[in-house]
This record gives C-alpha cells, structure tokens and sequence, in this order.
C-alpha cells in the first residue's frame, strides 16, 4: 500500500461506502483483522523455533537464507525459510520437501549437508551447514581467476555432481552463486533448490516452467524441453561456471531475462580466448564442449568432464578436440545464413565467369571481366558491411530494407553490362524476391518484388534504345514482369500463413 | 444488457458517471480492438495489476516469472477477444479478470513460454522491483491465492479511490485538510480532535466538522465511482462494496 491509506483501516474504509448519509460517520466496525495494509513492517523476527536468527544472508526466488544458531546445539547454521507464503499450494509443499530430501540424501564433502527438515508455525525450514567464506560469484567480482584455480574448482564440482548424479539427483541451478568457497579453499555447491529426483513419478515441474537461472540455463532449459533435461544439462551448466571464472561473465548476458533466454538456445559463446588470451587452449576447449547446444556433444557425464580438468592440472593432452574447420565454418554460416549464401553464391558464380574466361566462351579478359571481378568484389564487402549493420541494429528495418536494396541494385549492373533482358541471370530476381521472403517482413517483400521488376523493365528499355541485338518482344518481358508480382504475392501468402501458425500456436 | 443500459441512462444524479463506466465502454463492444475499448480496458488493467501479481507470485512462480507472466496476460487480453466469454449481465471485471487470468495460466503460458518470445509486449508498465518490494511485504501466512487476489483488489481500489480524493483536495490546495481529516473515513471521528485541527488550519471547529461530512460524502461518491467503473451495472456496486467489505473483514 501507498502512504494514503496507510495507517487507515481498509475494512473501515470499505464500510464506510456503505453508509447511508445520516448515519456516517457514526458506523463502528467490527474489524478483527490483524493483518494491515503494511503486514510485519518493523517488526525483526529474532527466533525461528529452535534456531537464534543471526542475519540475512541471501534471497532466492522461493526462499530466504539466514545465518542462525541452533540453540539445543549450540552450533552455527544457514537456515532456508520460504518467502511468504510460497508454499500455499500442496504442490509447493511437496516440492519444497523434495528438494530437502534430494539433498540430504547426499552425503559428500563437496555438497553442503542437510541438518533438518521441519516446519514451525506453518513456515517450511531447513537447515544446513553454515559455510563462511565466499560463493564463486564474489570470487570473481569482475577479476577472471587463473586457468589452473579455475580449472581445479570446476573440476571438484563436477566429480560432486557426478556423485549426485549416481544417486539420481539432477541440480538443474548450478551457478557460481550456488558453489560457496570454504575456509580450507573447497569448493561446496549448495541450494539444491531445483533438484529433481530423477526417478520421482510425481514430477512437479513437468508442466514445462523454466526453472534456473537463464545465464547458466541449458539450451535444452530454456527452450522448456524437460524430455531432454539430464545430467549434461548440469554438464553444460559447468561449463557455465567455468568459462565465467575464466572471463569473469557468463557465456550469455542479456538485459532481459527473456532475450538471455534467446541466447542461450541460438547464439555460439564467444571463445573465452577473444576476451582473454592468457586462457590455455585446452581450458577453452573443454569449457566450450560444455556449451555445445547438442547435448550429444558433451560430455556425457560430469565425470568425464572431472576427468579431462584432471588431465589438464596434470599436463597430460585432454580428450576434447577443437572443433575442426567444417565445424566452424557451419556454426559461423548457422550465425549468418543471408551472409553465408550470399558468399557462397557469389564464389559459385565467379568461379563459373573464370571457366568461361579460361575456356574462352567469354572471350578476352577484357572489360566485362573486370567489371564482373570489382562487381563481385564491391558485393561481398557490402555484404559483410551488411551483415555488421544488421547485427548492429538486430531489430531495426533499415539495415535489411538497405541490404536488400542493394543486392537488387548489384544484380541489375551485372546485367546491364552483360546480356541484358536476354541473360540468363535474370533469374536472380526471383531468387532475390524468395530470399526476401526469409526475412519475415512483408513490406520487405514488396519492395524487392517492385524493384526487380522495375530494373527488370528499366533493362528492357535500355536494351530496346541502345542494344537492338538484345531487344525483347512485349509479350515476353510483360510475362516475365507479371511473374516477378506474381511470385511475390505467392510469397506474401506463405507469410501469412506462417504468421496465422505462429499466432494459432500462443 | 439492454435493460441494464436503459439503468444506467436513468441513474440518480451524482452517480452520472455511472452511465459510461470503463467496464461498461468494454463490454458494450463485446470485443476488446476498438479505440475506447481498448483505452478503458488498458486503465483498468494499468491500476488493478498489482492483485494479478500478487496472485500470480502466491501460486508459487518466481518473480522472474510472475514479471514475464503478468506482462504477457495483459498483452493477450488486449490483443485477443478474451471478453466473448464474459457474462455480459453479470460480469465484474474483478471476476473476469481473474478468470482469464486462471485460463491463461492452464491453457496458453506453457505455451506461449515454450515459443521464442521476441518483441516484447509492454502494454502496461508494470514496476517490477516495486512489485516484487510489495510483494515481500505481504503477511506469510495462509491465504490461499484467490483469497490474496481479492484482498489486494480490495485494497488496490481503496487505494486509487484515496489517491484520487487526494489529488482532488489537494488541486484545490486543501491536501493538508484531506490528511489531518482522513481517520474520519474510518468512522473514527470522536478520534479526531476538531478544535486543535481547526487552530492548525485556521478554521472554526463548525467549518472542521462540516469539512470531515463533505470529506465523507465526497469519499463515498469517489468510492461507488470507482467500483462502478469495474462493474457491468449501477445495481451491483452495493453487491460489490458488500463482497469487498467481507474480503477485508474476513
């Protein structure tokens, strides 16, 4: 509530309206509520049932951690309350002592123990070990860690979780908030707040929630494709980990959850060496096989992952291998598919002019071929420049509409110093107007569809004034124009249809 | 519905107001992409979120998610013609509006969630941190998630009905007046002690007490206006303030 009606009794307030004139003013309420328009302000909870609460140490989304003591014990603890009321439904009960028997049933010196699960004053609880000391995000603060220091935490964490995954626990949180650095330099992964038991039947986040935190999330997570959630999707949140104590940021960082989320299931991970280039290759190697999208590409468990850490720190040759140049070159294509056929049309054709030179069909290497090698040349500069832009301003209109524009353009001189309205490279404006379509933009569509059949009609005339040679008859250059629109309505229909589909699924 | 818009065109005086309710302008359309439509819909949506929210966050999502949800429900509501459903005779934008939320959450989230959400639809600008800070302040306790939805509407509309009066007072330049004298819209009035307002305002004691009656009467107006503005006829919103009541007093 706001400062207005603080102070005012809400069900007095509400009475009120219900009061004839005569009698307002003269009502009294009945009022038994408790609960004001500012519940709890001021007042600290200091005891929790059995347990002193010493401080606040961390908020999640479902819980809120303090450091208390355990008074029949007399020890020191970090105990996890529920934040108001999330556990309204029997549904976040049942999760909530799931996630308490997930972790309590596993005992290892690298996972934080579970002490007591419990309930008071209708407040679910449970309490674990205190680990003073900081998590591996205040570690890093900015500052990425040495290779090695990095290499051997992720490399105890990861044989943690194997353990874990032995016993048929996924974490499905990992993030270097939830690794917590101890006094003796271990590393304890804590917070198994999204456990899942793998084998539970009564699966309480099967109805496709994206859980986690988007930045460490799997591809697999935050697509919501629970079917394909398995220990490599922790595999990938390890490499998560390790590639921001590496680089000191996670592999993907967007201003909104929702754009980290896109990220994350459709971008390539910078290389950890770009940002510094002190990272040993065999460390980017292995992080980055972490974070392949394939979850076949992995490893296939957080033990082999151990394993090729371990080979690392020990300077032996890890079993990861760099993706190759085929690799690359089809993620860099995936990235930029216009860029990509534009290149791969341009060499096709270049190459093709360079035969025809050779084998003399052409003629001399005179002037056409100089023109066609700067055209070539000038079109897939542009085209990088292009793609910059784009990449730039990922959801502006101009870059595309210029982009498109311009390749119209670049057609129409090729064909303007070769054959003209008789080539049969005119078949590059169909083959524009379809690509238009792939950008999802009807106006976009038109604008190619008009400009090509524009310069089509503009070549034709040209043709007819100063090449008589290579004049057409009306009959043929009106078909050829009527289907250049003809073809762009066809795909201004498929456009809708896919937009209709799109919007039917929502 | 006729019947109930030849009501509204006969309404006593002082409930004018009554005959071009925002809730009324929807339903009239029957649809939610005309231009009134739309803006009515959009103001009522733009006070009442924060019930939706709270709802939303009780039911156990995160606050990440609550944000997203929340967001996402207002741009299908507008964009989509949710409002075929409504009881037109009988339909309370409190109702619907939680109905549609609880068959947005069944049918259409996990959908929508599973799809790439480009774009992004900020329809109503929803202060996330201020929510989620509001949010924290809400009792742990046991109400379920209906309960804390219709106590927060409550609350919500006691809240704007305030804000307004206040607005009003103070745009004549008597906001001093409104605060010294809003304990007596709790009924409280041998609480107020009329002599010592009056010296502070430099009024008479009769010009006090005068002042606290029009506040009230003023407030009551202000207060069935803004149920009103979520009901579909005059005759409901003394239903309304009843159910409200026993929201609050429960």
């Amino acid at each position: 509530m706001t400062e207005t009606t603080a102070g005012l009794c809400p069900a007095c307030l509400m009475k009120q309206g219900l009061a004839s004139d005569t009698q307002a003013g003269a009502v009294t309420v009945e009022w038994r509520d408790t609960q004001t328009a500012q519940p709890g302000c001021g007042t600290k909870l200091q005891y929790f049932g059995d347990y002193e609460l010493l401080e606040e140490i961390a908020r999640g989304g479902m819980g809120v951690i303090y450091k208390a003591r355990q008074a029949n014990l007399n020890r020191v603890v970090a105990l996890k309350m529920i934040l108001s009321g999330q556990l309204a439904t029997e549904a976040e009960v049942k999760r909530f002592y799931t996630e308490a028997k997930a972790a309590a049933n596993l005992q290892h010196p690298n996972i934080v123990a579970i002490h007591e699960v419990g309930e008071h004053g209708g407040q679910c609880y449970f309490s674990m070990d205190y680990v003073a000391g900081k998590n591996l995000a205040d570690l890093v603060g900015g500052q990425p860690l040495p290779a090695q220091r990095a290499a051997r935490y992720v490399q105890i964490v990861a044989q943690a979780v194997h353990f874990a995954h032995q016993r048929g626990t996924l974490h499905r949180d990992l993030k270097p908030q939830n690794v917590l650095i101890d006094e003796h330099d271990q590393p304890r992964i804590t917070d198994f707040g999204l456990a899942k038991i793998m084998d539970d039947e009564s699966n309480l986040t099967m109805s496709g929630e994206v859980m986690g935190s988007p930045s460490y999330m799997a591809p697999e997570q935050a697509a919501g494709r629970h079917d394909q959630v398995g220990p490599h999707t922790d595999v990938y949140a390890l490499g998560a980990i390790l590639y921001e104590l590496l680089v000191a940021r996670p592999p993907f960082k967007e201003p909104t959850v929702v754009a980290t989320m896109q990220k994350v299931m459709e971008a390539e991970p910078t290389a950890p060496r770009r940002f510094s280039p002190g990272v040993p290759a065999d460390v980017e190697t292995i992080c980055l096989k972490c974070l392949e999208k394939a979850p076949s590409r992995r490893y296939a468990s957080a033990q082999e992952l151990a394993d090729d850490l371990d080979r690392f720190l020990r300077g032996e040759p890890i079993h990861a291998r760099p993706p190759g140049l085929l690799d690359r070159l089809d993620r860099w294509a995936r990235l930029r598919p216009a860029l990509a056929v534009t290149l791969l049309a341009l060499a096709a054709f270049y190459l093709f002019h360079l035969v025809l030179i050779e084998v003399g069909t052409e003629g001399e290497a005179g002037f056409f071929h100089w023109f066609v090698t700067a055209l070539v040349a000038t079109w897939a500069v542009a085209a990088v420049a292009f793609q910059r832009w784009t990449t730039h301003r990922p959801r502006q209109a101009l870059p595309i509409y210029c982009w498109a524009a311009f390749e119209v353009v670049m057609l129409t001189l090729f064909l303007w110093q070769g054959d003209g309205p008789r080539s049969a490279l005119l078949i590059g404006y169909p083959l524009l107007i379809a690509a238009a379509a792939l950008r999802y933009r009807i106006g976009l569509l038109w604008l190619v569809t008009v400009l090509s059949a524009a310069s089509y009609i503009g070549l034709v005339i040209e043709a007819a004034l100063r090449r008589p040679q290579l004049a057409v008859q009306l009959k043929d250059w009106v078909i050829f124009a009527l289907s250049l629109f003809v073809l762009g309505f066809v795909q201004r229909l498929l456009l809708r249809r896919l937009r209709a589909a799109s919007l039917s699924e929502h | 519905m006729t019947a109930s818009r030849q009501d509204e065109s006969s309404v006593r005086p002082g409930a004018g107001q009554f005959a071009t309710t925002r809730w009324t302008i929807v339903l009239t359309a029957g649809r939610s992409d005309t231009p009134q439509a739309q803006a009515a819909l959009g103001k009522l949506c733009q006070t009442y979120w924060y019930p939706l929210y709270a709802y939303v966050r009780r039911q156990g999502h995160s606050r990440e998610d609550a944000q997203d949800l929340t967001q996402e429900f207002f741009a299908k509501l507008i964009a989509k013609h949710y409002l075929g459903d409504v009881d037109r005779s009988k339909g309370k934008f409190r109702s619907f509006l939680l109905a549609s939320l609880k068959h947005f959450l069944a049918n259409e989230w996990d959908k929508s969630r599973a799809q790439k959400r480009g774009g992004g639809h900020t329809f109503t600008a929803l202060d996330a941190q201020t929510a989620e800070n509001r949010y924290r302040l809400e009792p742990v306790d046991t109400m379920t998630a209906d309960r804390i939805y219709e106590r927060r509407w409550a609350l919500t509309l006691l809240d704007e009905v305030l804000k307004r009066l206040r607005e009003e007072y103070a745009a004549d330049g008597k906001a001093k007046l409104f605060d010294q004298l809003k304990v007596t819209l709790t009924g409280e009035r041998s609480a107020i002690p009329y002599a010592q307002v009056g010296t502070q305002l430099g009024m008479s004691e009769g010009a006090v007490k005068v002042a606290a009656h029009r506040l009230r009467q003023r407030y009551r107006e202000a207060l069935r206006a803004e149920i009103a503005e979520t009901v579909a006829s005059p005759g409901e919103v003394e239903g309304e303030l009843r159910h409200l009541f026993a929201v609050l007093s429960g």
